[in-house]
């Protein structure tokens, strides 16, 4: 009984997202009023390098719509070479390019913007969400949802023999993304150390400060290169970038399917245990027991 | 047998319901568009002799010639490039994305999308300070959204306290090395063990986002400074305490932005003072 009224709540759930994507699609698609069919205007973007904010102008001016960029995206950078298309498969195509979308706001006017993310009510909807937060070109750069052989080679000899290695262990797959991309995150740092550095050769050690905004583009560039760079890094170490890949343990999508055991006598390994060809392993994590009397005793229940 | 009778009314309604859905999507514009794309456009004949010219002036010579528009991302650390290719459209495309360290995709539309490859390890997303706020903030509700301790260094505080609810029985199994299944813990100590698997999965990346969006928050009134700073903290539970005594103080390049309480938020950049070292001559700072 219960499994047919859960297929038939799926089944409901299914048949309203349907008319749902159905009746958001529709209006600018098929309605009759003129602001809309203005959506069918054939435009011209031959722009080349330009900005979100100056393609949204373009697309206004030509179609008599008001067409704008969330403010966050105004400045993304990009290179159009449109000509002679509907305006509607030029915000199609926009909006592919970076998983933005667009929608009507009002009669006539019309918002490009990344699509909202729905925050998680179980730790298994929290890698979905990270995966959507995080651009595409940022995820691309970070590896994740990106095969091996798309990786940038590893230019460190040594650090390529260690990864080598961990083909016969089979983890070469994990840890292959966090060696590249570590490596190239560190490069860029640097660089932008160099610039920054810069700011430095009117004597620092005089306590005088350097606004941001004496900054040159370059060397505001570098501070956001550089603190974004940081968050990320936290976001490549395994095994965290599981997560952030949009994947899960199974014993992370639910935890009662997670393994307890004790390492040592003050060590709680918490995970999955699987078998294969090349013996036992584990994935998960592990965390260390502190006690205050050197006695690893739990408290009997009731008396906390 | 009724529970089979139940599996295929449902696996029907299932199928039904699909159907319909599947109809009614097929119904709406955008999936029942039709491709603007002519079946052998790739094979479509290309010539292509460019010299010093940009991913911009050389994706408008191929979009002329393939009647097709283009749009790509970012822009290319490679400005300028040669290319000489008389092949066809799949080829030309292959190699300018190669050369400039792009991918590309068609749309049913006709649109060529160009996205970023980064297999050049010299290069990096655009980075827009307000496009960076909005992703750290996004990121940030997300690792927040289910209340957990974020705090790294009270990872193992957790386990501990996960261990201490464990009952006798479970201790003894777990001491005679055989696992404790989640399955069998009580709904409290499963709390416990979501817990520790959300402070060991997230507690960092949280600490990491919260510091990126506070940085970039503040970053407009912010201000670089040279300040001294003890060399060594002692630390508890993985925060500074105090300075450890006797040794000498060194000089940092710090970021100094504002906290949301409008303190001082201070990153201190790791990046050495340009050599030869000058003797400070304030004693400012902390």
């Amino acid at each position: 009984m219960s499994s047919l009224s859960a297929c038939l709540n799926r089944s409901l759930r299914f048949l309203i997202a349907c008319f749902a994507i159905a009746y958001i699609r529709m209006p600018a698609c098929s309605q009759p009023e003129a602001q809309e069919a203005k959506l069918a205007i054939r435009v011209h973007l031959r722009l080349g390098p330009t900005t979100l904010e100056k393609v949204a102008a373009a697309l206004s001016q030509q179609t008599g719509l008001a067409i704008n960029a969330a403010s966050y995206l105004r400045e993304h950078k990009l290179i159009v070479q449109m000509d002679n298309l509907p305006a509607q498969d030029a915000l199609d195509a926009l909006a592919a390019l970076n998983e933005w979308i667009w929608y009507k706001t009002e009669p006539g006017h019309y918002l490009i913007t990344r699509p909202r993310v729905r925050l998680p009510r179980e730790i298994a909807e929290i890698p979905p969400a990270l995966y959507k937060a995080m651009p595409i070109e940022m995820r691309r750069y970070a590896g994740f949802g990106v095969s091996v052989e798309e990786l940038s080679p590893i230019a460190d000899p040594q650090m390529r023999q260690e990864l080598e290695a961990l083909k016969q262990q089979g983890t070469y797959e994990l840890m292959a993304p966090q060696a590249s991309v570590g490596a190239k995150m560190d490069s860029l740092r640097l660089k932008q150390q160099n610039l920054l550095v810069e700011v430095l050769k009117p004597d620092p050690f005089d306590g005088k400060i350097t606004p941001y905004s004496r900054l040159t583009p370059e060397q505001k560039q570098a501070l956001l290169i550089f603190f974004v760079s940081n968050a990320l890094e936290s976001a490549i170490a395994q095994p965290r970038s599981l997560a952030f890949s949009g994947r899960l343990l199974p014993f992370q999508r639910d935890i009662r399917k997670a393994d307890i055991v004790m390492t040592a006598e003050n060590c709680l390994q918490i995970g999955t245990f699987f078998s294969d060809e090349q013996g036992r392993h584990f994935v998960g994590f592990f965390g260390e027991i502190k006690s205050d009397q050197n006695s690893l005793e739990p408290i009997p229940q009731g008396s906390r | 047998m009724k529970l089979t009778t139940r599996m295929t009314g449902s696996r029907a309604v299932l199928r039904i319901c699909f159907t319909l859905g599947a109809a009614l999507l097929c119904a709406c514009p955008i999936f029942a568009q039709p491709s603007n794309l002519s079946p052998d456009w790739m094979a479509k004949p290309i010539a292509l002799t460019v010299q010093r010219q940009s991913l911009s002036d050389i994706t408008a010579i191929l979009s002329a010639q393939l009647g097709l528009s283009i749009v790509a991302d970012g822009e290319p650390l490679t400005r300028q490039a040669d290319v000489e290719l008389n092949g066809t459209a799949k080829e030309a495309l292959d190699r300018v994305a190669d050369i400039f360290d792009y991918t590309w995709m068609p749309l049913k539309s006709g649109v060529i999308l160009m996205r970023k490859r980064f297999k050049n390890p010299d290069d990096y997303p655009q980075m827009n300070l307000e496009e960076m706020r909005q992703m750290a903030r996004e990121i940030v509700a997300v690792l927040q959204a289910l209340p957990f301790d974020p705090n790294p260094a009270h990872e193992n505080a957790i386990i501990t306290e996960l261990f201490r609810s464990f009952t006798p029985a479970q201790v003894l199994l777990l001491r005679s090395g055989r696992v404790l299944r989640g399955s069998e813990l009580s709904v409290q100590q499963l709390n416990l063990l979501q817990q520790a698997v959300l402070s060991s999965y997230f507690s960092e990346p949280c600490s990491a986002w919260t510091l990126l969006l506070a940085q970039l928050d503040s970053m407009p009134q912010s201000f670089l400074q040279m300040r001294e700073w003890p060399t060594f903290y002692q630390k508890r539970m993985g925060l500074p305490v105090e300075p450890v005594k006797g040794i000498p103080n060194h000089w940092q390049f710090t970021f100094v932005g504002k906290d949301q309480n409008g303190g001082e938020l201070i990153t201190c950049l790791p990046w050495q003072a340009p050599q030869p070292r000058l003797t400070p001559k304030f004693q400012g700072g902390q």
